[in-house]
């Protein structure tokens, strides 16, 4: 499936069209670099070091790159083949929002999981264990579809707006954002102070974005709507579900007391949110639910790995999603609700005349709906056909 | 301010002395390696050393030649316990300390500090503190202190007065442990060694009973016990949610509340009467009477205080089934 010509076309990306910025990444001197050869898919080179983007670029023209990395650690010596020979010096903040751990509704449209137990299988978001045998190796198929990538555009939006800019103090200048080249975006900092961060802090941080171990306890009697992090959060969550409030209308999982209770006492509910209070409290069970419901709304739900992890590699910009053939792409802040990887993430203007190889599903991937069974030869835009190439159900037949 | 370790200004202050070691073999500076000797003595016998300041050379130069002896003993918990018993001497000295003398100490650890004034609720927050420089020396996992329960913005964390002195305190006992870990092998002078001889008896006297003749009903702990467990029997400063999760798993699987206690010997701000009602309180002795069990998996892993399970705990939802299932398994094996 990975044809000489899916080849060829790697190889004259990196040859014509790669072409990383100096300022995509700091400080590559002290970086590690790796990648996944093309051809041998299995093994990954590890432990490069080089000193400039020219070098990078003579060697990835030499050895065409399935997947390329480097780390967002800075090191010392970064080609030694051990940690503590690397000596870590710090390394980027990094954030990462991937529309697969999302439940997103489409995902029973397009998404399949498998046991690779007893054979059991389903749609949408697998089971943390298998239903029928309580297995927990589930093999799953995944697809992004246009919807699921608004749905990680918009969390990248508030990831940025809300908790890095506004909480996190850091300038809108020092935030980049990438497209994965697959289901989300990379969110990179290069800021001297979070550098030093150890993985507690990291986690801190994490756990500040995700909402996890907020104490209810703390927030009785009730914060005022004009506090600062996620005090006021709650307070504007809770007042947002008293004004939407109806006998009928039932946010998360409310009793219908605690219903009765929140428009009862509405009016002072929503005074003390405004104007602060002393005393005025909300019993804990009920306190305890609609936190739990602000935080759903209002956290976002980020990759904790990828943020804890202070010794991790990450996609190289401008490379190539091996599994995708779409680019790791910046995107501009203000651009980044239009963005659509089919024509923005790829390089390609060409059409394929592809043999379909696999069950796709019903899908619309940039503005092609796709409707196929196996067997179809079609022409599809090089972006997609690459795509679906490369996710292992097509055959290129020729390049047009 | 000179007798706090850390500042710059206390270093400088020794580089200017031009002292060393080998100094301590004249009877001149006795008064030094004695002052050295009740710091660590202090630390182990009471879990705070007290200041004494009728000569700050004395008080200065002691808090080194303490280090030394300490690298040369080279026991993890009896390092532990004397930086936090100096941390304590030093959070002590901070809250009589005014905003502006705390301000200045805060900026020499090239902390990123403003005085504010702002009031939320009817407390009021005097300084902000950068987030990084808050993450970077954090209270051991106490709710209170997650960054998630604090004003945030801008980056910066709003705190109290007594806040950013616990702080301080906090960076404090990191920097001395590691201060003493970091000391290389060297050979002490003759004076020296008298005082490690003494020190290594006190320590020995003092070490709090082992766990020996603690009834074990078979079962094994899950892995967020061990280490809480561990921690403890290091001496270490247990958080409020740590000290809640141990001790109702503790008693939930069978402990007597003496040996409990017994356990708790070791924390540095030990209190026999208090720990003694706290622990018969979650036992359901006191007040309620109600038993309290360990908290799930789920608020342990809220709490990072989940280390990560191995294969029993997938099997799981509370620390406390670990237990059991483990005593189960054992039996059977057994059988």
């Amino acid at each position: 499936m990975r044809s000489e010509i899916v080849k060829s076309i790697f190889r004259e990306y990196y040859e014509k069209y790669f072409n990383p910025k100096e300022e995509d990444i700091g400080n590559i001197k002290l970086r590690e670099f790796a990648l996944v050869p093309f051809d041998s898919p299995d093994i990954m080179i590890r432990h490069l070091s080089f000193h400039t983007f020219k070098e990078i670029k003579q060697y990835v023209m030499k050895n065409t790159p399935l997947h390329l990395y480097y780390s967002t650690a800075y090191y010392k010596t970064p080609e030694a083949r051990n940690m503590d020979e690397k000596g870590w010096l710090g390394a980027d903040l990094v954030f990462d929002i991937d529309v697969d751990h999302i439940p997103t509704e489409c995902k029973k449209e397009h998404d399949t999981w498998r046991c690779l137990d007893c054979g059991t299988h389903g749609k949408g978001m697998p089971p943390e264990k298998c239903p029928r045998c309580g297995s927990a190796r589930i093999d799953r198929e995944v697809w992004v579809c246009n919807k699921c990538l608004r749905v990680a555009i918009d969390e990248t939006m508030r990831l940025i707006e809300e908790f890095i800019c506004d909480d996190l103090g850091i300038s809108r200048s020092d935030v980049k954002v990438y497209f994965s080249g697959h289901r989300g975006f990379h969110i990179h900092i290069e800021d001297e102070r979070t550098r030093k961060l150890d993985q507690d802090a990291r986690r801190e941080i994490v756990d500040y974005i995700k909402g996890i171990g907020i104490r209810v306890e703390l927030l009785n009697p009730l914060p005022k709507m004009n506090e600062y992090g996620w005090r006021g959060t709650i307070a504007q969550g809770i007042y947002e579900i008293l004004m939407t409030l109806r006998d009928d209308y039932r946010p998360s999982d409310l009793t219908q007391r605690e219903i009765e209770y929140l428009i009862n006492k509405r009016s002072m509910l929503v005074r003390a949110l405004e104007e602060g209070s002393i005393d005025v409290r909300i019993p804990k069970s009920l306190l305890t639910k609609l936190v739990k419901e602000v935080i759903s709304k209002k956290s976002v739900d980020i990759d904790e790995r990828v943020t804890t992890d202070t010794k991790r590699l990450i996609r190289f910009p401008e490379s190539l999603h091996g599994k995708t053939g779409l680019k790791v792409t910046e995107v501009n802040l203000s651009v980044l609700t239009d963005f659509d990887p089919f024509s923005d993430a790829s390089w390609l203007n060409s059409s394929i005349k592809l043999k379909v190889t696999g069950n796709i599903p019903k899908i619309k991937l940039g503005n092609v709906e796709l409707n196929t069974t196996p067997g179809d030869i079609i022409v599809l835009p090089a972006s997609v056909a690459l795509y679906i190439v490369m996710r292992g159900k097509g055959e290129v037949i020729e390049v047009l | 301010m000179q007798n706090i370790p850390f500042v710059p200004k206390a270093q400088e202050y020794i580089a200017l002395k031009g002292f060393t070691l080998k100094d301590l073999d004249r009877e001149y500076f006795k008064p030094i390696l004695e002052r050295a000797y009740r710091r660590i003595r202090n630390a182990i016998i009471r879990g705070i050393v007290e200041e004494e300041i009728d000569d700050i050379d004395v008080e200065i130069l002691s808090y080194s030649v303490a280090i030394a002896i300490l690298a040369y003993i080279n026991d993890k918990r009896l390092s532990t316990r004397f930086a936090i018993a100096e941390a304590r001497r030093v959070g002590t000295e901070l809250k009589r300390e005014s905003d502006s003398k705390l301000l200045e100490i805060a900026k020499s650890l090239s902390w990123d500090v403003r005085k504010i004034e702002h009031i939320i609720g009817n407390e009021l927050y005097t300084f902000a503190i950068h987030f990084c420089d808050y993450l970077s020396a954090p209270p051991p996992n106490d709710p209170y202190w997650k960054l998630v329960n604090r004003p945030l913005v801008s980056g910066y964390v709003l705190i109290r007065k007594q806040e950013l002195a616990r702080l301080i305190e906090e960076y404090v006992r990191h920097y001395i442990y590691n201060k003493i870990i970091s000391v290389g092998k060297f050979n002490p002078p003759e004076a020296l060694i008298g005082v490690i001889k003494e020190i290594n008896k006190l320590w020995l006297k003092h070490q709090p009973r082992s766990e020996e003749g603690i009834s074990s009903k078979g079962g094994v702990f899950p892995p967020c016990m061990k280490i809480l467990m561990e921690n403890l029997k290091n001496g270490e400063n247990l958080s409020h949610m740590e000290r809640f999760a141990l001790t109702t798993f503790l008693i939930n699987i069978g402990y007597e509340i003496d040996d409990i206690i017994e356990l708790f010997k070791r924390v540095p701000d030990f209190n026999e009467k208090i720990t003694r009602y706290q622990v018969e309180h979650l036992a359901g002795l006191r007040g309620s009477k109600k038993r309290y069990l360990p908290p799930s998996c789920r608020t342990m892993k809220t709490f990072n205080l989940c280390p990560g399970g191995d294969e029993l705990c997938r099997k799981i939802r509370n620390p406390l089934s670990y237990y059991k299932l483990s005593s189960r398994r054992r039996m059977r094996n057994e059988k």
